[in-house]
Parts: C-alpha cells; structure tokens; sequence
C-alpha cells in the first residue's frame, strides 16, 4: 500500500487538489445564496409591526407590505426547496471556483503524468526497465499511466453531479424560475445525462492530449519543475494559438466564418449553454488527442535516442 | 371651456410633478470592459425604490480579439444583510429579468461576466434596470 501510495503520490496530490476546489466551490456557492439565513430569520423574528420596539435595522421595511415581500421573495427554505440537481451542478461547473478547471486541468493533469513517470527517465531507471521488457511495452506502459490519469476530470464531474443530487435529495424537477438562469438550455435539461456524458468523454480525451504533451516535455529536461513548467506553457500557447491564429485571424478574419469561437476555445470544454453541434465537437476533440498521441509516438519511437538524450543530460 | 382649460392645465402640472419626482432607475453602460479569465466587473452602487423586478439587456459585446460576439452573464448584489446574490442570467439584446430574487427595496451593484474563462477580454454595451 505504502508504494502504490509513493509511486502515485502526484495523481494523488492532483486529485486531492480537484476535490478541495469540489467542496470549496459548494462553500461559495452556499455562502452567495444561503448564508444570509441568519439575517432573514433575524428579521422575521424582531422586525413584525406589532411590536412596539423594533430593532434599528428593521428599518429598512417602512411598511408591512415591504416586510412581507421580503419574508415571501428571501424564503431561504423555498429558494432551497426550488433547488434542482441539474441547476445545482451547472452552477458549480460553471461559475463557482471549479470553473477555474478550464484553465487550470491541464496543469494538474501534467502534474500527476511528469510527476509519475519523470523520476523513471531522470535516474535512468528506465534503461533497468528496458533490461527485462520491450521497450514497446515500456512506452504502453506510459500510455496507461496517460490514460489513467485522464480520468480525473470526467471523475471530478461525476462527483460534483453526484454531490448535487445529495444536497438537493435527488429533484430533478425544473422550477419554472430556473428557465431564466444562464445555467439554463433546454436541450441540456431534457438531456442532462446525454450532455453530461459527452462533457466527460470530451474532458478524457482532452486529458489524453495533456498527458501527450506532458510526456513531450519530459524528454529532454532533468528537473521535472521545469517539465511541467515547459507543458503548460505549451498548452497556453496551444489554447491561444487555436483561438487566435486558427480561428480569429485565419477562419474569422480572412475566411469569414463566425460565431464559431465556442468549438476553438479549447479550454472551455466544460460545458455549453446554447446549441452545439456535439458530433463535429467530439471529432475536434479526438482529432487533437489522436494527433498528441501520434507526435508523442513519433518522437518516442526510437529506443537508442531516448538513452542517448538521457546520457547527455548526465554528462 | 373654463372648465376643459382647468382640466387640461391639471393634467399638464400633474404630468410635470410626476415626471419630476421619478428617480432615475436605470444604468448605462458604455464601452465597459468584461475582464479575462471570467473576472467580474462590478458596477457603482444604486439604490432600488421600488419592488419592479430588477433587468438588464446588451446593445452589443465584442470580444477584443476576434471581434465575435461575446456571451455576458449577470447577477446582483443586494449590499444589505451580508452576501445575498441572485442568480447569473444571460444578457441578451433584449431586456431579461431576474424574477424574485431581488425585487427587495435596498442598494444594489451588478456584477457582469464572460460565459467562459477566456484570455481576452470584451467590449461591452448595455442596460441595466433596477427601478
């Protein structure tokens, strides 16, 4: 136990982190519309005109009328009655501190990938390795640990959605209120574990090609800070490459195409609140990752290089 | 016809004294810039008076890149009794409301937000009414 905990250590210190910013996100979201509970039952309690001596900070309601609009339209039991699963975990994906996962999951990802199999290449226990299997199978063994690690986004996600239906004990009934929230799309409501599927095939695959770029990177440096540096400063230029020279300069500007910016903005993979065309999304995304993996296979192929470039680091 | 000429001047000084007592109950926004990265810009404090729900509605909003429309949310903030926000609405180009959830007479700031975390930032038009 004690060395698949120290072999592991970094997926485990990457997932610890998506979990702190899982419950961290459901704390702000408390917090923005719940914790004035304690103000409102204060009011309720203190502030009814019959009494003859009101608090100060009753008197902001000058009138009963005022007062009862506030006690009906601040309820805290009835905003939490009309309180969805879906709504609840849109909101947590979307504008909570998890929403910083769109640009912060590569980096996490990098860091569980280099953090595994970097130690492997630096001290040159690799060539050990080569000693007792093909060097095929050392390079699917990389493979696995990348497709392993690419779970914990689409986990996350599962999580979060599970973790919801908890909160709100499990209602999946839309209040006629929630039509109004940024959060809302029809298609999604109606179709929320299709939607939710695709998110989380879309999130592995683009783990998949983190995890690529991240083995990229491992090559040539001998301090894995510097790898995980260099992957995800490749991923940010990736991202703005994508988005500006792909699409803003060459598709928008020069070719004309519009209001396509949604399937060019790679790191906003995480969800979609108007209609998409899932289909050529899902091909995007496993054009980038298949690709990642073909470069990565490229540049790998060659057992004698890659010991080669580990001698000269030690020289 | 004294009478009509009555009626009629009660009805011009009614109107004047009406128009006149209005307190401004609208916001406009100009070429305001929505921060990168899903940073909120957060606008002056108004005071609501009446319990008219609260709206708000984009003229335009360009991404400073692309030049492609860019998809704002916004929520309020009731600056009474501690944290107390309403929900993130889409604005949209024409006026969208928030329903009860800030419909309470007090002061109020708007917060407005990108859609996604994007690298850049946008260029935004609009109009916010809370009276």
């Amino acid at each position: 136990m004690r060395i698949v905990v120290k072999k592991y250590k970094y997926v485990i210190f990457a997932m610890a982190i998506v979990l702190g910013l899982i419950f961290a996100s459901f704390y702000q979201y408390y917090k923005d519309y719940y914790s004035y509970y304690p103000e409102y039952y204060r009011i309720k309690n203190h502030c009814t005109f019959d009494k003859e001596e009101r608090p100060s900070y009753c008197n902001r309601f000058s009138s009963k009328e005022n007062l009862d609009f506030y006690l009906e339209n601040s309820d805290p039991v009835k905003r939490y009655q009309r309180l969805d699963v879906i709504t609840l975990t849109s909101e947590i994906v979307e504008n909570n501190i998890f929403s910083s996962l769109q640009i912060f999951s590569p980096l996490l990802i990098m860091i569980a990938v280099i953090g595994t199999i970097h130690s492997a290449f630096q001290s040159g226990m690799f060539k050990n390795y080569l000693l007792r299997m093909s060097y095929k199978k050392y390079l699917q063994q990389i493979q696995k640990t990348i497709f392993a690690v690419a779970f914990m986004m689409p986990l996350a996600l599962i999580i979060v959605f599970f973790l919801s239906c908890c909160i709100t004990k499990f209602n999946f009934n839309i209040d006629a209120e929630t039509m109004g929230f940024a959060v809302y799309d029809a298609w999604k409501y109606h179709h929320f574990l299709l939607y939710g599927s695709i998110i989380c095939i879309i999130q592995y695959l683009m783990g998949i090609m983190y995890g690529e770029l991240a083995v990229l990177c491992c090559r040539k440096n001998k301090s894995m800070l510097v790898s995980i540096i260099l992957g995800y400063l490749l991923f940010l230029c990736l991202n703005i490459f994508i988005y500006v020279g792909v699409y803003s300069i060459l598709l928008n500007k020069l070719l004309g195409f519009k209001n396509l910016s949604e399937y060019f903005n790679i790191a906003g993979y995480w969800f979609f609140n108007q209609p998409m065309n899932y289909g050529l999304l899902i091909l995007i995304v496993l054009i980038m990752s298949s690709m990642s993996y073909l470069i990565t296979s490229f540049i790998y192929r060659s057992k004698e290089k890659r010991i080669l470039e580990y001698e000269k680091q030690n020289t | 016809m004294k009478y009509l000429k009555g009626t009629l001047l009660l009805l011009v000084v009614t109107t004047a004294v009406a128009v006149w007592n209005v307190e401004a109950g609208s916001l406009n926004f100009q070429n305001i810039k929505i921060p990168a990265f899903k940073n909120n810009y957060i606008s002056a404090q108004v005071k609501k008076t009446t319990t008219q729900a609260q709206s708000i509605k984009k003229t335009s909003c360009k991404d400073d890149w692309s030049g492609d429309g860019r998809v704002i949310t916004a929520r309020t903030r009731n600056m009474y009794g501690g944290d107390n926000y309403s929900e993130w609405i889409e604005v949209p180009y024409s006026y969208n409301t928030w329903g009860s959830s800030n419909r309470e007479i007090s002061y109020y700031t708007v917060h407005l937000q990108s859609d996604k975390w994007l690298a850049s930032t946008a260029t935004f038009n609009g109009t916010w009414v809370y009276n």
